[in-house]
């Protein structure tokens, strides 16, 4: 029998979760990318700010809580670098259907994978960046589409050539201490990583903040 | 209510009225920050000065020096962005500029005479952490206001037996750790005579008057405390709902080296007059120098405090200098050794960088007095971090931005021993509008993402500096929690934890440690010295 270790099932569930979420968004994608942007002789500047919409869009946190105005963690630029190294294509396709342009207005996400019939790389290029906000470690595209098709496809499973693991691990690497550390699986669970917490003292013995306090911009 | 009763009370809210102005006016609370005496023109109440500035470049130091007739004395009530603008960068440009004004207005003199030549400052009258947190949790003496030129230790150093004739004098309170070993019992540092460097930590009379006013001086006074700790904001008067304009809390944390001949001789520092007390059987004059300047303050914008660091020019090198052999020029073009914590061309295994010395820490215990003859042990120090990008199109790097802000200060104030002053920089929270919330406690992130993430004074906070950039990498120049960041360890301060009492826990201080060096009334001698 397939053990199915913590750290899958989290995802796993983060995965469900996220997707329910981006689906009953309700801010508009343009809205989300309205923002003076300081960088604008950086070529990638304006991707980033498509890639926090996206990412707001696909995580259900809002974009400012992502990456505040002022980030001192740059997670935005982490993820945006490991999904921009492992397909670029696709992503810069997924940017650019999501913020629209003239003559071509901007697709929700559920748009966009609706058109993804090719190969699917949209579909697991989202699953990655979902993955990485919530748990701030990457988990490449491929390996997660290996894992999705399990017996269904033994040249590409995962459980077919590992089939006598003790564990089933899709392989990952944490993206950094501190995507880690704010990633959002913590949020959501209105929670902190072990070992490290900015709450202050006596915290453990009150009643978290509301999750709209972890998931939204403060009023 | 009969008419008797509402008579009554109302002859009785007279009479808090009255004593309360007549306290106002005889302590002179109008005479502002430096709570000094106003029946001379000189004194002026508070002025919160208009930060606005449009560049480095543009900074307009008429109008500094015009904050006050006297002199660069405008304590600036809040911090502003650069042209108003709200990316991180110009963020951090506008928090470097109020910590400079910051510096100014506390180091000016005392008596209201502008910054120049050297002399006791405004901020070196405030009230000492050991004439606020008296033994056996006795109430401290009111806030002092001077008749004359106010002196160093105005404001009012308890008398200590063995240790008379403190007037003028700061006196360093060797028999508390505090004074010798840095925060988390980190490690004492010791200069390149074989001094320790020592510390005192100071309060301005809004943070004075709050603990006094709410008997937080003692432990009994906290737990009967039932409000959440919450000390006077400063306002510009421009925050939306809080057109007062008020200086609010400060607390200052300052380190001084123990000055020698040569160090006097070359006048680059601060210098003031000292008592060395360690115990009444031992109370030395010494010579004070000025090497490094914490100030904590709290504005109605930022609740989580504006904490600003500067540093003496020679007290170590940074690792990039010590990397490009500056130390060794240093040496050859000033004819000795500049640095106070650092020894040039000396090897790692003699000299191993950011150490502490094995054994015991304690004065007495080293059998150290000051000057030895025979140093056992001298610092080897480099500074390191702060390693900040502002991850915009900018090409320069925090340090670069502040490091050109320390050049446009210093040429205003060149000729003096202030021009020997850098800041390092600002420490600030950067989420809004999470900043401006009450009670911080009650939000996910109390802290609000401090900016930058991690911040060091080489006197202060030495041996939990970032990391090396050698050792960093690429990756994030520090470890939370461990390396040192204003706002997130002060976000663990507490009032004082008791553990002979079930029923009170300690509770949150508002960003202060200060409040757990209470003593309570019922104290033995002996624990009262711990």
């Amino acid at each position: 029998m397939t053990e199915i270790s913590r750290r899958t099932l989290i995802a796993g569930v983060t995965a469900t979760a996220a997707t329910a979420a981006f689906g009953s968004m309700l801010i508009s994608p343009s809205a989300l990318i309205a923002q003076p942007s300081p960088v604008a002789i950086d070529p990638d500047a304006t991707a980033r700010l498509q890639f926090k919409a996206v990412s707001g869009a696909l995580t259900g946190i809002h974009p400012d809580v992502l990456v505040p105005n002022v980030d001192p963690f740059g997670t935005n630029v982490e993820i945006f670098a490991k999904a921009d190294v492992a397909d670029t294509n696709t992503l810069r396709t997924i940017l650019s259907k999501f913020s629209g342009s003239p003559g071509s207005p901007p697709k929700t996400v559920a748009q966009i994978l609706a058109e993804d019939t090719k190969d699917e790389s949209a579909k697991f290029l989202i699953r990655s960046i979902i993955l990485a906000w919530y748990l701030g470690a990457w988990y490449a595209p491929q390996d997660l589409r290996k894992n999705f098709y399990g017996d269904k496809d033994p040249q590409h499973s995962y459980h077919s050539t590992r089939r006598y693991s003790q564990e089933v691990l899709i392989p990952h690497v944490v993206i950094s201490p501190n995507a880690y550390t704010n990633s959002v699986v913590w949020r959501v669970a209105q929670a902190h990583p072990m070992g490290w917490s900015n709450l202050q003292f006596g915290y453990w013995g009150q009643e978290p903040p509301e999750l709209e306090m972890f998931t939204k911009p403060l009023k | 209510m009969t008419l008797n009763r509402i008579g009554a009370k109302f002859i009785g809210s007279l009479a808090i009225i009255m004593f309360l102005c007549s306290v106002t006016l005889t302590k002179g609370r109008a005479a502002g920050q430096a709570g000094q005496q106003s029946g001379a023109e000189k004194f002026k109440p508070p002025v919160c000065p208009d930060l606005s500035f449009e560049g480095f470049d543009t900074i307009k130091f008429a109008k500094i020096t015009a904050l006050q007739p006297n002199g660069i004395s405008g304590l600036p009530c809040d911090a502003e962005a650069e042209n108003g603008m709200n990316d991180a960068r110009s963020l951090q440009h506008g928090f470097d500029y109020y910590s400079w004004l910051t510096f100014l207005a506390l180091n000016s003199p005392a008596n209201g005479a502008a910054i120049g030549p050297d002399a006791p400052t405004v901020w070196e009258t405030y009230k000492q952490l050991p004439d606020v947190m008296l033994p056996n949790g006795k109430a401290p003496e009111g806030w002092v206001v001077s008749e004359k030129d106010p002196l160093v230790g105005a404001n009012k150093q308890v008398p200590l037996t063995g240790c008379p004739d403190s007037e003028g004098k700061m006196i360093i309170h060797m028999d508390m750790e505090e004074t010798y070993n840095e925060p988390f019992k980190s490690g004492p540092l010791f200069d390149q005579n074989g001094n320790y460097a020592v510390f005192v930590i100071f309060t301005n009379e809004a943070m004075f008057e709050y603990i006094d006013h709410n008997a937080l001086y003692n432990l009994e006074g906290q737990e009967g405390f039932k409000d959440e700790v919450d000390f006077p904001n400063g306002s510009d008067g421009k925050a939306k709902g809080h057109p007062e304009t008020t200086v609010g809390a400060i607390m200052i944390k300052a380190s001084w080296k123990l000055m020698g001949p040569s160090d006097i001789a070359k006048p680059k520092y601060h210098i003031i007059n000292g008592l060395l007390y360690r115990g009444p059987k031992s109370c030395i004059p010494v010579k004070l120098g000025l090497i490094g300047f914490h100030v904590g303050h709290k504005t109605v914008t930022r609740q989580q405090w504006i904490w600003t660091t500067f540093e003496h020019h020679d007290n170590v090198p940074t690792e990039e200098e010590v990397k490009n052999h500056v130390p060794e020029a240093r040496v050859a073009n000033e004819n000795g050794n500049p640095y106070s914590f650092y020894k040039p061309a000396c090897n790692e295994s003699d000299c191993p960088v950011n150490q502490t010395p094995d054994g015991s820490w304690e004065p007495d215990n080293l059998g150290w007095n000051p000057f030895p003859k025979n140093p056992t042990f001298k610092s080897q120090i480099v500074r390191t971090g702060i390693h900040t990008k502002f991850n915009d199109s900018g090409t320069t790097t925090l340090e670069d931005d502040v490091k050109r802000l320390n050049d446009v200060f210093h040429k205003q104030i060149t000729g003096t021993v202030w021009a020997n002053y850098d800041l390092v920089t600002t420490q600030w929270p950067s989420g809004f509008p999470c900043a401006g919330k009450k009670s911080p406690g009650k939000l996910p992130d109390p802290s609000c993402t401090p900016f930058p993430t991690f911040l060091a004074n080489s006197t202060l906070e030495t041996f939990s500096q970032p990391l090396q950039r050698s050792e960093a990498g690429d990756r994030a120049p520090g470890v939370p929690l461990a390396t040192s960041s204003c706002i997130s360890c002060h976000n663990n301060a507490t009032t004082k934890p008791t553990h002979n009492n079930a029923r009170t826990i300690a509770m949150r201080s508002d960003f202060t440690y200060i409040l757990e060096k209470a003593h309570s009334t019922h104290e033995s001698a002996k624990e009262n010295n711990k």
